[in-house]
């Protein structure tokens, strides 16, 4: 391990919370890397754990188990100093820019938030002036340096969270959702500033959405979950292209395509996410799949590797094989 | 102003950015407002230099001119002692101003702390505490301000303290109901991924959140409060004669009012024009400090 090629390398992580009918098992068994500089897209419905794990990766949650290492770092148990450090190298995107930023706060106050909570800068005009290099650097026009929150579109509000997150010069940034809550114009605004700052930057991200179109557009490697647990995990246009779930291939065909010609057979999943509660042992996604068998009810699945740097955890799949 | 601010931001000023100023400016904005600043500041002036302004000692006795008139020896005439009634008036300021303003400030800082700490910790502590204050609201609060008073004793802190007691559980209810919305935003917890500590985080983005009904609750209290003193006063306790007081100077003047109106009259319109100054000051100060209100 001379070289660090991954920027984070995430273990068997769990995440259960205590509830009066038994542990919810939020995260289960997830496991995957991300090289540097490049994106990882977390695929699922809503309810399925996505934002536990991101802010499980990021020590805002302890882990119930697994480990997350980053930079070959294990972070897992971090104190509660070094967590405080490892905030400068990680960051996060908050979905809502309507309710993630305080109301009373102006644009340049939130924006130097993160600066006045580390002591970057000792002068008032060194802080100013990296504010202002950081509403350039998300194209936010300075003379908005004194609006409030309330005053600006979700789009510029957005710009806002990005700053805020960029302002301490982070390696890693988690996107929780950062755009579902935009209108599609804005969304794409939205992703190509985040894509550009990849770039520019060398930044890492593990990018949280419900929105395969979106996660098509930015991401390198693909992780889809169901209740917790990885369901399958694949190079993106890999993914696109072969999709081995049966979640996976029902998650595809509900993306809408543009055109009437196409006929298209649509998977339909029936039934509703069972409780995430004491889940029954099996295949978390067996009640609802089409080709549940005996065995998926029982046994739960492992993720395998089935073609190179594709990964699915699914009974049948094997089977087809 | 904003275009000043705008250009520091580019680099070349030094002028500091600061919240209270916005606040200032905004307030500066809304007249009546203003004119209610204005008003608090004289009669916190004239409670201070009562002494030098007043053309009669507060309780000096003169049974030959007993229930005068106003006239020009004495403004507003004088009460069934003889007594000058504008220097009772003016003395009598002192101490429901006082009173009452630190009254508010003891219940503010004790229920606020109460309902802050309820409302962020939540769990066993938020009930026990709730509870206890939902006792003391079941209480009247003038019986009860007569309980705490009787068992203290007279004098101004008591007073102060007895009323203040009466006071805490309505702050501690309405601040733990504003951390309680305000914790639930996810600013807080964008807050807390930055790295904040949790004292940053209640003075940073707490404090200047739930601040706006605190200010109205004070204000409204202000008046409460000096309404309640007169009352205690009123009873025999609170504050003792011949201290003069605006309560117990309208109650002492209660008996004559078919026939006399001064005594009751203008220490009266001295509480009414108290109120409608602290009222419209804390709804002025309130709209001020609401950045989304600004125009």
């Amino acid at each position: 391990m001379n070289q660090i090629d991954n920027c984070l390398e995430v273990r068997n992580l769990k995440k259960y919370f205590k509830t009066p009918a038994g542990a919810l098992h939020a995260v289960d068994d997830v496991t995957f890397d991300i090289p540097l500089g490049s994106t990882l897209g977390v695929v699922g419905e809503s309810g399925c754990g996505k934002s536990t794990l991101g802010r499980v990766v990021l020590g805002l949650l302890d882990a119930t188990d697994g480990s997350v290492v980053f930079q070959g770092e294990d972070i897992t148990n971090a104190s509660k100093k070094r967590r405080k450090e490892l905030r400068t190298d990680m960051q996060l995107i908050f979905q809502d820019p309507f309710s993630s930023l305080d109301p009373r706060m102006c644009v340049s106050d939130l924006i130097a938030e993160p600066l006045h909570v580390y002591k970057i800068y000792k002068s008032g005009v060194d802080l100013e002036k990296r504010v202002a290099d950081l509403m350039d650097t998300v194209g936010l026009a300075r003379r908005l340096a004194y609006a409030f929150p309330h005053e600006l579109d979700g789009g510029r509000r957005q710009r806002i969270g990005v700053a805020r997150a960029l302002a301490l010069n982070p390696k890693f940034i988690v996107c929780d959702e950062p755009v579902s809550a935009l209108d599609v114009s804005i969304q794409a605004q939205i992703l190509n500033l985040l894509k550009t700052l990849q770039r520019d930057l060398g930044l890492t991200y593990m990018f949280i959405t419900h929105d395969l179109s979106v996660v098509k557009h930015i991401s390198r490697d693909i992780l889809v979950m169901y209740m917790g647990c990885m369901m399958e995990k694949s190079p993106a246009d890999e993914l696109f292209e072969h999709p081995m779930h049966p979640y996976t291939k029902g998650l595809l065909s509900a993306i809408p395509i543009p055109s009437i010609h196409v006929k298209r057979k649509k998977i339909l999943m029936k039934g509703e996410i069972t409780s995430p509660v004491e889940p029954e042992p099996g295949c978390r996604f067996a009640p609802r799949c089409p080709y549940a068998t005996e065995q998926c009810r029982k046994e739960m699945p492992v993720l395998v590797e089935v073609t190179p740097g594709h990964f699915t955890a699914c009974h049948q799949v094997k089977g087809e094989q | 102003m904003k275009n000043k601010k705008a250009d520091f931001l580019l680099g070349d000023g030094t002028k500091k950015h600061s919240q209270w100023l916005d606040v200032w400016s905004r307030l500066r904005k809304n007249p009546l407002a203003m004119i209610c600043l204005i008003i608090v500041i004289l009669l916190i002036l004239v409670a201070i230099f009562a002494p030098l302004i007043s053309p009669y000692p507060y309780a000096k006795q003169n049974p030959g001119e007993k229930m005068l008139y106003p006239s020009w020896q004495h403004l507003l005439g004088t009460d069934n002692y003889g007594r000058d009634l504008l220097s009772r008036i003016l003395y009598g300021g002192r101490i429901s101003l006082l009173v009452s303003v630190m009254a508010v400030v003891i219940s503010l800082i004790v229920g606020g702390l109460i309902g802050a700490t309820a409302g962020y910790y939540g769990g066993g502590y938020d009930t026990t505490i709730m509870r206890i204050m939902d006792i003391l609201m079941g209480i009247p609060s003038f019986l009860f301000a007569v309980c705490i008073s009787a068992a203290l004793g007279t004098g101004v802190v008591n007073t102060a303290v007895a009323i203040a007691i009466t006071g805490v559980p309505s702050y501690a209810r309405l601040v733990r109901a504003s951390v309680l919305s305000i914790k639930g935003n996810e600013f807080i917890e964008a807050a807390t991924a930055l790295g904040n500590t949790n004292m940053r985080i209640i003075l940073k983005h707490v404090i200047p959140n739930v601040l706006s009904p605190l200010i109205v609750q004070s204000t409204l209290n202000i008046g409460a409060f000096i309404m309640a003193i007169s009352g205690l006063s009123f009873v025999g306790l609170g504050v003792q004669p011949p201290t003069p007081e605006w309560g117990s100077i309208m109650s002492s003047g209660r008996q004559y009012i078919r026939d006399f109106y001064p005594i009751v009259t203008f220490p009266g319109v001295a509480i009414v024009i108290t109120l409608f100054a602290f009222n419209i000051l804390g709804d002025g100060l309130r709209d001020a400090m609401d950045p989304k209100l600004k125009k």
